[in-house]
């Protein structure tokens, strides 16, 4: 930054610094001054002020009614509350803002008297802790028999409620489980749910048993207090299922990597962590998982300190002197080292494991991040170009398993040639991976006929399925079957918009209404409504479109209506929109 | 009466519902749930992008309070602001645990279709804030919302300052990117 000259930008890192100053502070450095008088510069930091400023502006969750009832009652049946001192000060914000940066020796020599000290601590008060942070934190507890069962055998679940439980005689197991890789399977992870009843037997405790698919590797079960998902919907308790592949006695190394590839054993019970512990102590993903629900507590705090980098070192040299590296190992090493903010030695790990697995799940999607990675740092052009072309062919050699399709075509659409782009869009569709508020993304997929096909038939087969499930297979965070459907019948409105069925489109969309304001595909909505000639109908619609509203450009408005794009009742829709937007938000408020 | 009228005029007032706390009077202990139970959540929730973790956070920090409010120094901090701090390192605790979730819990997502004012735009923000990394997410939530300086995250996350920095950088361009305001 001291070598920058005052025609010079600053770099994208040096601004996001700069937005985080003070105008004053801004001033003391050369870039900062720069800005100050550079539109451009001026223009980038606003930007990243208004990120910060949108998520400020988030409604901020309420925190629900019977909480405080809960707390009270758990006091109540505690008796008077004095937790340990000891474990109270692994949470308390003892200091800071007087806390100097730990750098790496004051860090070594900090984890030595912490280590040391918390051994004393734990034993003196660990038990009385933890004890209580559980009993805080769950209402009973759930186990499975046997604990690492073969595929295709029956499962049994077992869970003994907390003293002061009040339940009901019923409680629900809701689960997924996932199967070994069919090559010509509908699903690339090939999971299916599962559900089972819980019954309450005389001597309080719930029993309940289901039957594993004859090829499952891992899974998640969760005991809840309701059938099906809702405002009321208490997780009890949360099991993790590792198959075996000998006997009941330990689990098989495919079904752990499975459990890690699949995020499974979040909140479980028992630890994937300890799995990998236990039976592959030696394997890198053993550091990448979530530790138990027992092991809470003081102990975390001792993972806190622990040393990533000479673990990873340490590591490295053990697989670089094999020659049979699993690609559960490559990943989990390339994986590790983007936690270490080690982007170099992740390409490096990456690359190897492009080379010995290329048809391996884990291949395509540590490729699309090292991508991503390298965009993120402004890596140049002819650096990341010849790593595109290889995404079509990891794509062919997993027989089409993509983890994170989002971020592929992502990558495709930026980079990729047109060819490239439509291959990537219609397996994004027959995927089931869309991207809702992305228009740009829909204009491609809508000017296809066999991208309409693809998408119609995916849409249908969500709506046809009564049983609720997720069965969008994409990284979309939304599990809610209203959603789901919601989000059928917007394509399926978009579809008929791109046909010209402009009345099939507004009528589909009534049933892609969520609530007065919400509600997907209102987009698609409002161009039929325009291009049927009913600008006053239109308008409220814009309204939904908030900040994408920028995508919907008169270019793009003119592709999707083609001839029966008209620019003054265009013009005139938009000149509307932010009212209208206003008069939505009031509404609703 | 102005904001820090208010605040010292209800300082006394606080100290008393804090010491009868820590001697295990009932009321006092509800008053200050009352008071600063919403703030805990609403941190905790960012964090954590869950409804039901951000519940466990927040009882578990109650559940606590009389022993952990022995370490509290009015003299350097609210109340409020003190709990908050300590809800956040519950919720990281509770973090290098779990790790991010790949969906939103049934609460949340009941709770978003409830609203009804310009969903649509909040859910486009919501879900690139999700789709960010973990370690990405949290920096740039303790950054941005709960206003934390870098030194404080690094200590926070136990990383550097650089390190920080980075990731916070990084955040905003994928924020950027995803949202498509990237250039």
């Amino acid at each position: 930054m001291t070598m920058l000259s005052m025609s010079m930008h600053p770099s994208d890192e040096t601004l996001s610094r700069l937005a985080d100053l003070s105008e004053i502070d801004r001033m003391r450095s050369r870039a900062g001054r720069h800005v100050a008088r550079c539109g451009r510069c001026r223009g980038e930091i606003a930007a990243i002020e208004a990120l910060g400023e949108a998520v400020r502006a988030l409604p901020e969750p309420v925190l629900p009614d019977a909480l405080g009832a809960r707390i009270a009652e758990r006091r109540r049946s505690d008796g008077p509350t004095a937790p340990s001192h000891a474990g109270a000060g692994v949470l308390v914000d003892g200091g800071a803002d007087t806390r100097p940066v730990r750098h790496w020796s004051t860090k070594k020599r900090t984890a030595i008297a912490a280590a040391a000290a918390v051994i004393v601590l734990a034993a003196l008060v660990g038990p009385a802790w933890r004890r209580h942070v559980l009993a805080a934190a769950a209402p009973g507890r759930a186990t499975m028999f046997p604990l690492y069962p073969r595929p295709g055998a029956p499962v049994g679940i077992r869970f003994v409620p907390a003293p002061d439980w009040a339940g009901g005689d019923t409680l629900w197991i809701s689960g997924v489980i996932d199967r070994r890789f069919q090559p010509n399977g509908p699903r690339r992870r090939g999971a299916i749910p599962v559900t089972a009843l819980l019954l309450r037997e005389h001597d309080g405790a719930y029993r309940g048993r289901l039957v594993l698919p004859a090829d499952a590797l891992s899974g998640a079960l969760t005991v809840m207090n309701a059938p099906a998902p809702g405002p009321h919907v208490r997780w009890l308790a949360r099991l993790l299922v590792l198959t075996s592949d000998t006997s009941n006695a330990r689990p098989s190394l495919d079904a752990m990597e499975s459990a890690v590839y699949n995020d499974r054993g979040i909140l479980a019970e028992q630890s994937l962590s300890d799995a990998f512990a236990r039976w592959a102590p030696g394997h890198p993903m053993r550091w990448l998982v979530d530790v138990s629900r027992a092991r809470r507590g003081p102990f975390d705090w001792l993972q806190f300190f622990t040393n990533g980098e000479r673990r990873f070192a340490r590591i490295t040299t053990q697989l670089n002197a094999r020659t049979d590296v699993r690609a559960g190992e490559l990943a989990g090493m390339a994986t590790l080292a983007y936690r270490l903010e080690e982007p170099a030695a992740a390409a490096a790990w990456t690359d190897r494991l492009v080379r010995e697995h290329p048809g391996d799940p884990w291949t395509i999607d540590l490729r699309a991040q090292q991508i991503h990675e390298m965009e993120l740092r402004g890596a140049p052009e002819d650096s990341i170009a010849p790593l595109i072309p290889s995404l079509d062919t990891l794509f062919v050699q997993s027989h089409g398993q993509v983890g994170d399709m989002y971020r592929v075509v992502s990558i495709v659409r930026n980079r990729g040639d047109s060819a490239m782009q439509r291959r990537w869009s219609l397996r994004a569709a027959r995927a089931g991976t869309f991207f809702p508020s992305e228009l740009r993304g829909r204009q491609v997929i809508f000017r296809d006929r066999d991208m309409q096909d693809s998408v119609e038939a995916f849409a249908r087969e969500v709506l046809a399925d009564g049983a609720g499930r997720a069965l969008w297979n994409s990284s979309t965070y939304m599990q809610d079957p209203r959603v789901e459907r919601a989000l059928a019948y917007s394509y399926l409105a978009s579809i008929a918009l791109a046909r010209q069925e402009y009345r099939t489109a507004v009528s589909l969309t009534d049933s892609a209404r969520l609530s007065e304001c919400a509600a997907m595909g209102q987009d698609t909505r409002a161009l039929a409504l325009l291009a049927l000639g009913d600008t006053a109908a239109a308008l409220p619609y814009l309204a939904a479109f908030g900040k994408n509203s920028i995508m919907l450009t008169p270019d793009s408005a003119r592709t999707l209506l083609g001839s029966q794009f008209d620019p003054g009742r265009w013009q005139h829709a938009v000149d509307s929109v932010d009212a209208v937007r206003q008069l939505c938000r009031r509404r609703g408020r | 009466m102005t904001a820090t009228q208010r605040e010292e005029a209800e300082l006394p007032e606080e100290r008393e519902l804090v010491t009868r706390t820590m001697r295990g009077d009932e009321q006092a202990f509800g008053a200050l749930y009352a008071r600063h139970a919403a703030t805990a959540y609403v941190a905790a929730h960012r964090l954590l992008g869950s409804g039901a973790d951000a519940e466990d956070v927040v009882q578990e920090l109650f559940l606590a309070l009389p022993g952990t409010l022995s370490g509290y120094d009015p003299t350097r901090a609210p109340l409020g602001a003190w709990l908050r701090r300590v809800a956040v390192r519950l919720a990281l605790m509770r973090m290098r645990t779990v790790r991010r979730r790949r969906e939103t819990d049934a609460g949340s997502v009941a709770a978003l279709l409830a609203r009804e004012d310009a969903a649509l735009e909040r859910l486009s923000i919501e879900s690139a804030l999700a789709r960010l990394s973990e370690e990405h997410r949290t920096v740039f939530l303790l950054k941005e919302v709960e206003g934390y300086e870098h030194r404080e995250i690094a200590a926070l996350l136990d990383i550097s300052v650089a390190n920080s920095e980075v990731r916070l950088f990084r955040a905003r361009q994928a924020l950027r990117a995803l949202l498509g305001g990237s250039r």
